[in-house]
């Protein structure tokens, strides 16, 4: 897997406290690529080198999100500052951030609250990020993330220049202390039998429930030890067994919009 | 129900009642105005892009005078209203939004023993797509129809298109007779509908919802809700059948907390209410 924990940083319980109950009751924006509750909001914005905090009365709201932001951080290399936040099922569908070899952007989470149901994952592996810690996520690879409790998780993201390496990233080296073991989720291999359930769905499938069958598909390996990217190839032969052929054609639009053209 | 030469005449509560005068080139530029509106998109029940928007209730004052707020924005949608039903029987007026692909799960709204409302649907803008379905029934609405639904029976909605569906969702006092809330009581019709024909499941399409169990877990058991809610759409079946698949499911898993999901989500969709 290449996202890791580069560390973690220092945050004010009591600073936080007051600004998550805030986050929560936030209207946030939707994102077509999401399922269930999973919202963003953007906090920083602009055409690098002059992103700056965007002037209305939401982020203007987060004082405390500022200051973890500008002290600990290279504030001119910044893209882009948002909050990510999933509950209840939320999650984003597998995809890859960008498909050519050059980096679109260098990406950084920082749970602000969370819980052991909020999980991400990279290829096959699976992962829980806590509280104050400083992820690097790799775009390039299929990844997914979301929260399967009741309680938000919310998350701080940051997006930097591509260009910049990620020890330069922080204001100094100070900002950061050392990355514990990270915890990664052990699952069970797909079975047989389940792979069998999965293709069979194919007796159910048509062109309006399509969607919904890739929206479960893609929680399929939160619980088994297969990378996320199965779900468009599952998908894929589901609908390649139906008499309809738009259904495959859609199946391969959708693998190679979240994947890129060519993925295997 | 009885059978004619092109599929199934229902005669159950839901009917085509009326017409909505509205011309809808004129009304673009109030449909245009929904999008900004402060939408909820009633998580657990949307799927997708279903969201409502509470316009206006009995509590704000008369209708008629609505002069701030989100109805002062419709104003020709108002206008027509007003003109056509009895807006003193009003208790709420929603928008109902699905902006490309989306719908909502099976449900009942109240029991028939206590209505909360005689609840008008009158699409703004929809297209064939666009489907609702009532019990074991599936019909579409056509703009500017106002169709009274008999929310104590398991219904839902979905618009399987890209484009968007608005509908305007008039509540009235249910004690109201559905002639008298129309301005002119002859202007009331009264059809019943036409049900979309559908194939009935094969033991395959069955075979495929149970073998869920094989994969059913507490991550996805609310996505497996939201994927055989979209089944009675292409299949003969009742729309609540989903609920009893759901138990089958959680019970061939063998997952004691999937069974307890089911049942919760039932009794979330179907009831019986509190209220």
């Amino acid at each position: 897997m290449n996202a890791r924990c580069m560390g973690v940083i220092s945050l004010s319980s009591d600073l936080l406290a007051r600004e998550i109950p805030i986050m929560e009751s936030l209207r946030l924006s939707s994102c077509d690529d999401a399922v269930g509750p999973w919202i963003h909001r953007s906090l920083w914005a602009g055409d690098h080198p002059k992103a700056e905090p965007i002037k209305d009365e939401v982020r203007e709201q987060f004082p405390y999100l500022d200051q973890v932001t500008s002290d600990n951080f290279r504030t001119e290399q910044i893209l882009s500052v948002r909050i990510f936040c999933a509950s209840r099922g939320g999650y984003i569908r597998p995809h890859r951030d960008w498909t050519g070899s050059e980096r679109a952007f260098t990406r950084l989470h920082i749970p602000l609250q969370t819980n052991g149901e909020a999980l991400n994952s990279e290829d096959d592996s699976v992962y829980h990020m806590g509280v104050g810690e400083v992820w690097y996520l790799d775009g390039s690879r299929p990844h997914c993330g979301g929260c399967f409790h009741e309680s938000p998780r919310i998350h701080l993201i940051l997006d930097f220049a591509p260009d910049i390496p990620l020890t330069e990233l922080f204001r100094d080296s100070a900002c950061i202390s050392a990355a514990p073991q990270p915890t990664t989720v052990n699952r069970d291999p797909l079975t047989s039998r389940q792979l069998e359930a999965i293709h069979g769905l194919a007796g159910i499938v048509t062109e309006k429930n399509l969607s919904p069958t890739l929206n479960l598909l893609s929680l399929v390996h939160f619980d088994r030890q297969v990378t996320s990217a199965s779900a468009y190839d599952w998908l894929i032969t589901i609908a390649g067994q139906s008499p309809d052929p738009a259904l495959l054609s859609r199946a391969k639009q959708l693998k190679s919009a979240y994947l890129g053209p060519g993925w295997s | 129900m009885t059978m004619n030469d092109g599929g199934v005449i229902c005669t159950s509560g839901t009917q085509l009642v009326g017409r909505l005068s509205i011309d809808p080139q004129r009304l673009a530029p109030e449909i245009k105005a929904t999008e900004s509106f402060p939408m909820d998109p009633s998580v657990g029940y949307g799927v997708g892009s279903w969201c409502k928007c509470l316009v206006w209730a009995s509590k704000m004052g008369p209708l008629d005078t609505a002069k701030s707020g989100l109805a002062a924005s419709l104003p020709m949608l108002m206008a027509a209203i007003h003109e056509t039903f009895r807006v003193e029987a009003i208790n709420h007026l929603q928008i109902f939004s699905i902006k490309g692909r989306g719908f909502i799960l099976p449900h009942r709204d109240w029991v028939p023993a206590r209505p909360l409302h005689t609840r008008l649907h009158i699409p703004l803008q929809t297209n064939e797509q666009c489907l609702h379905a009532e019990e074991a029934s599936v019909f579409h609405m056509s703009e500017g129809e106002a169709w009274v639904v008999d929310a104590s029976l398991t219904h839902s909605a979905a618009n399987f298109s890209e484009a968007n569906r608005i509908h305007v969702v008039v509540d009235f006092d249910p004690e109201v007779p559905v002639h008298e809330l129309f301005r002119v009581p002859g202007n009331c019709e009264s059809a019943p509908f036409e049900s979309i024909d559908r194939p009935k499941p094969t033991s395959d399409s069955l075979d495929a919802i149970y073998g869920l169990a094989e994969i059913a877990s507490a991550r996805n058991f609310q996505r497996i809700a939201d994927m055989l809610a979209t089944v009675h759409y292409d299949r003969q079946v009742n729309c609540a059948a989903m609920y009893d698949w759901l138990s089958e499911i959680a019970h061939r898993s063998g997952e004691a907390k999937l069974v307890d999901l089911a049942a919760v989500l039932q009794r979330r969709y179907l009831g019986p209410f509190d209220f």
